[in-house]
């Protein structure tokens, strides 16, 4: 009987879930989502790639391409702690909602 | 002729039973959201469900009978639309003679017993122990109930009219605790509960038959809150029997939401130590003749 | 009277990962817990971790479990951090300390709605999920993350805290802890909880150590065993006292975890009153190297019990890593518990347990001849003490 008082409460009161994906939720600073790679400042120096612990990232320094496969992506950050150029050329953004309906598409973002 | 006949297909027959017995279904479970502080399926959900139940199809195991599993929920169907015969709402009815009373108990009994063969009829574990605990339950709850049946039924010759039972007030709060043992909602969904035996004995139940079943279910909510709201609460006119009803469907609810699962021996204890002696003091009084 | 096999998983609405049951039950009474299976969630995460440097493998030691991720990197990098012979700054020891209590927070707030949902208390499930939420959005905030926050490294943590987080961290924990003390309130007064819980699946002080059960399951019977009172991290400074009862029941379990939780809100509040400034991590080169052939074993304090790390070099990577969680433990109390209860009891002592599959599944024997074996039924058979037919 202790919880009638509560449920008699909330039964008139605003409920707390929200109807996604009409209502988005709020994503707080600092968030770890989808890893963005920044063209202009990037040295190709392949340090990100070496450290990236589920080997996501795949750079060829000749032709100047970097390519990550998000698919495999933690998106535990490694690649930002270890990018060396000021401001860091590979960031981890907001992008939540990483999915698609082909695995072969998560591959090769850039 | 017309009127009667209205009475037993239109309202509250076979089209009202089903069409509001599975709204009140999809009440109960918005307005049990909204105690959760969610938002919940929209009212019209079971109408939703029962139609996506019938275009699956009907998967019958090698260690079950196929037909007993079919026509169990349809007994139970049919048993709880009878008691809709005796009904008077609006001061029509189409059936009434002194003694229908019984023939309702005995038809309400049938629709549980029903639903514990649909159990037995499928071969798996967690069925038998679910049918064993409706029959246990049916066993439990049938003692307070019929005696508070028998009890403001004494005063009308056993011919079911509406009746306001403010001065027996044990017999009314037997007959409240026993809906919520019929109805199978908290805290005695002790039969189907689905924590501890799957879905009792429902586990091997899927497409028109689990559909032939939710209607079942709805019917019998439909009747024994429009049972309560006539023959314990006194509802002649509709409009009273609109309120009575949606009086017993919010109470239902407050019950269902802050209670949780009781086991079978508990619920045993509960109906007949507990309920059956009150509604026995109820029925004393009656047959000695101390009341107004 | 006739009796019959019940058999409980792998796939079952009461259990939230796979295991497998054969009870063996007479009406509604369980006679006794004939077999036990485990292995359904096994990932091969001991054998991955041979073949990663020190860093890497720290994350993937967070993916063993969902629920105590963080209490997983802790213990790997306390371990690796203790065979190189250094030591983390001051500033580090209270992140993790901050992040470890929150996380063991929304472990048992977890444990305790799924308790809740099988007792058929829907209401009561619902509304501790919704408090669960404010300890998420503080580790969303806090490591970017609502699972695997990768807050540890070898040598510190990875983030910092800056004062606006802490002053949301403050409000976060205030209102946390008014509701746990209502929830303390419904735990041990609500006539419904107590009937499903009180005097269920009693665990009798001789037994618990007998079997070797870890956790608040072992404390709620009377046994003093809890390894926040070795000396690591900070909790010496904060004068930590672990919470003990003794009647051994479901309520008593939930009890102990609910207060368990109150006791992490204190410890996080003192930890953010006296967090020094300074260093977050050592500066380590980017490829560690450790002495060959070292061995260490390293355990902390997960929320369910003790977890322990035995991990062997072979210089730049590990060369064996043994993971012992305190689920695999505490499975060896629950056939003795299990025998004369009721079957609508069954589900109720199994989640008071806090059964976590995901970190359990991983017993591999291998024997000197190079081959590998399962641990099967007879060898759980003959640990639960069940009988045999």
């Amino acid at each position: 009987m202790k919880l009638l008082g509560e449920a008699l409460k909330k039964m008139v009161s605003k409920p707390v879930t929200r109807k996604f994906p009409k209502e988005k939720p709020v994503i707080p600073e600092g968030f770890r989502g989808q890893v963005e790679h920044n063209k202009e400042t990037c040295t190709y120096c392949t340090l990100c790639a070496i450290n990236c612990p589920a080997a996501a990232i795949s750079i060829n320094r000749e032709k100047k391409e970097w390519k990550v496969d998000i698919g495999k992506c933690i998106y535990c950050g490694r690649c930002e702690d270890v990018c060396p150029t000021k401001p860091k050329s590979v960031k981890l953004g907001k992008k939540y909602d990483n999915t698609d309906y082909d695995r072969e598409n998560l591959k090769n973002r850039s | 002729m017309i009127n009667e006949v209205f009475h037993f297909l239109v309202f509250p027959g076979l089209i009202s039973a089903i069409i509001f017995g599975l709204l009140y279904e999809g009440i109960l479970r918005k307005v049990t959201a909204h105690m959760h502080n969610r938002i919940g399926p929209p009212i019209w959900q079971p109408f939703l469900d029962f139609v996506k139940l019938m275009s699956k199809e009907n998967i019958t195991t090698k260690d079950s009978f196929g037909m007993i599993m079919t026509l169990a929920p349809v007994i139970s169907f049919a048993s709880a639309l009878t008691v809709l015969m005796f009904l008077p709402v609006g001061g029509f009815t189409f059936l009434s003679f002194s003694g229908d009373i019984f023939i309702v108990i005995y038809m309400l009994i049938m629709a549980g017993v029903f639903f514990a063969v649909g159990g037995f009829a499928t071969g798996n574990p967690f069925a038998s122990v679910g049918s064993i605990r409706e029959i246990i339950q049916i066993f439990a709850i049938e003692f307070p109930f019929v005696i508070s049946m028998i009890t403001v039924g004494f005063l009308m010759n056993f011919n079911l009219s509406p009746f306001f039972a403010w001065q027996f007030p044990f017999a009314l709060f037997a007959f409240l605790v026993s809906l919520q043992g019929k109805l199978s909602l908290p805290p005695f969904h002790i039969q189907e509960a689905e924590q501890e035996i799957v879905a009792g004995p429902l586990t091997e139940y899927s497409g028109p038959r689990l559909a032939m079943h939710e209607l079942a279910k709805g019917v019998m909510v439909w009747t024994m809150i429009s049972l309560g709201s006539v023959l314990f609460l006194g509802a002649t006119t509709i409009l009273t029997f609109a309120i009575n009803s949606l009086l017993l469907l919010f109470l239902v609810i407050v019950l269902r939401t802050i209670f949780g699962r009781l086991k079978i021996n508990q619920s045993l204890r509960l109906f007949w130590f507990v309920i059956g002696p009150l509604a026995v003091i109820d029925l004393a009084r009656v047959l000695l003749g101390l009341y107004i | 009277m006739h009796d019959f096999f019940l058999p409980v998983g792998p796939q079952h609405p009461a259990l939230v990962e796979p295991v497998h049951m054969k009870l063996r039950v007479e009406g509604e009474t369980v006679v006794s817990l004939d077999g036990l299976e485990l292995g359904y969630n096994h990932k091969g995460i001991e054998k991955a971790l041979e073949n990663r440097s020190w860093t890497k493998s720290v994350f993937l030691s967070e993916r063993v479990c969902g629920i105590c991720g963080n209490f997983h990197t802790s213990a790997f990098a306390q371990g690796v951090e203790r065979l190189m012979g250094i030591e983390i700054p001051d500033r580090a020891k209270h992140i993790r300390v901050i992040v470890s209590e929150l996380e063991r927070i929304h472990s048992h707030l977890l444990c305790l709605g799924l308790i809740a949902h099988e007792m058929g208390l829907d209401t009561l499930f619902h509304y501790i999920f919704r408090d669960r939420e404010t300890a998420m959005d503080l580790l969303e905030l806090l490591s970017g993350n609502r699972v695997h926050f990768s807050m540890n490294t070898i040598g510190g943590v990875r983030r910092d805290l800056d004062t606006d987080n802490i002053r949301k961290v403050e409000e976060g924990l205030d209102s946390m802890e008014d509701r746990l003390y209502h929830y303390i309130k419904v735990f041990e007064r609500d006539s419904s909880v107590k009937r499903r819980t009180s005097k269920v699946g009693i665990l009798s002080e001789k037994l618990a150590i007998e079997t070797g059960t870890v956790g608040p399951c072992a404390r709620a019977s009377n046994v003093n065993y809890d390894i926040r009172n070795e000396d690591y991290l900070t909790y010496k400074e904060l004068k930590f006292k672990p919470v003990i009862g003794d009647r051994g029941d479901v309520l008593e379990r939930n009890i102990v975890r609910l207060k368990e939780c109150v006791q992490s809100i204190k410890l996080m509040r003192d930890s953010l009153f006296s967090i020094p400034k300074g260093e977050i991590a050592l500066k380590l080169p980017m490829m560690i190297k450790v002495g060959e052939g070292l061995e260490t074993l390293s355990h902390i304090e997960a929320p369910r019990g003790e977890l322990a790390y035995y991990i062997r070099s072979a210089g730049d990577r590990p060369y064996r890593v043994k993971i012992r969680t305190p689920t695999y433990a505490n499975f060896h109390m629950l056939g003795n518990i299990l025998k004369g209860c009721q079957i609508a009891d069954i589900p109720v002592i199994v989640a008071s347990m806090d059964p976590c599959m995901s970190c359990t599944d991983r017993v591999t024997l291998v024997n000197t001849k190079g081959k590998e074996t399962v641990l099967g039924k007879e060898d759980f058979h003959h640990l639960n003490g069940g009988h045999h037919d």
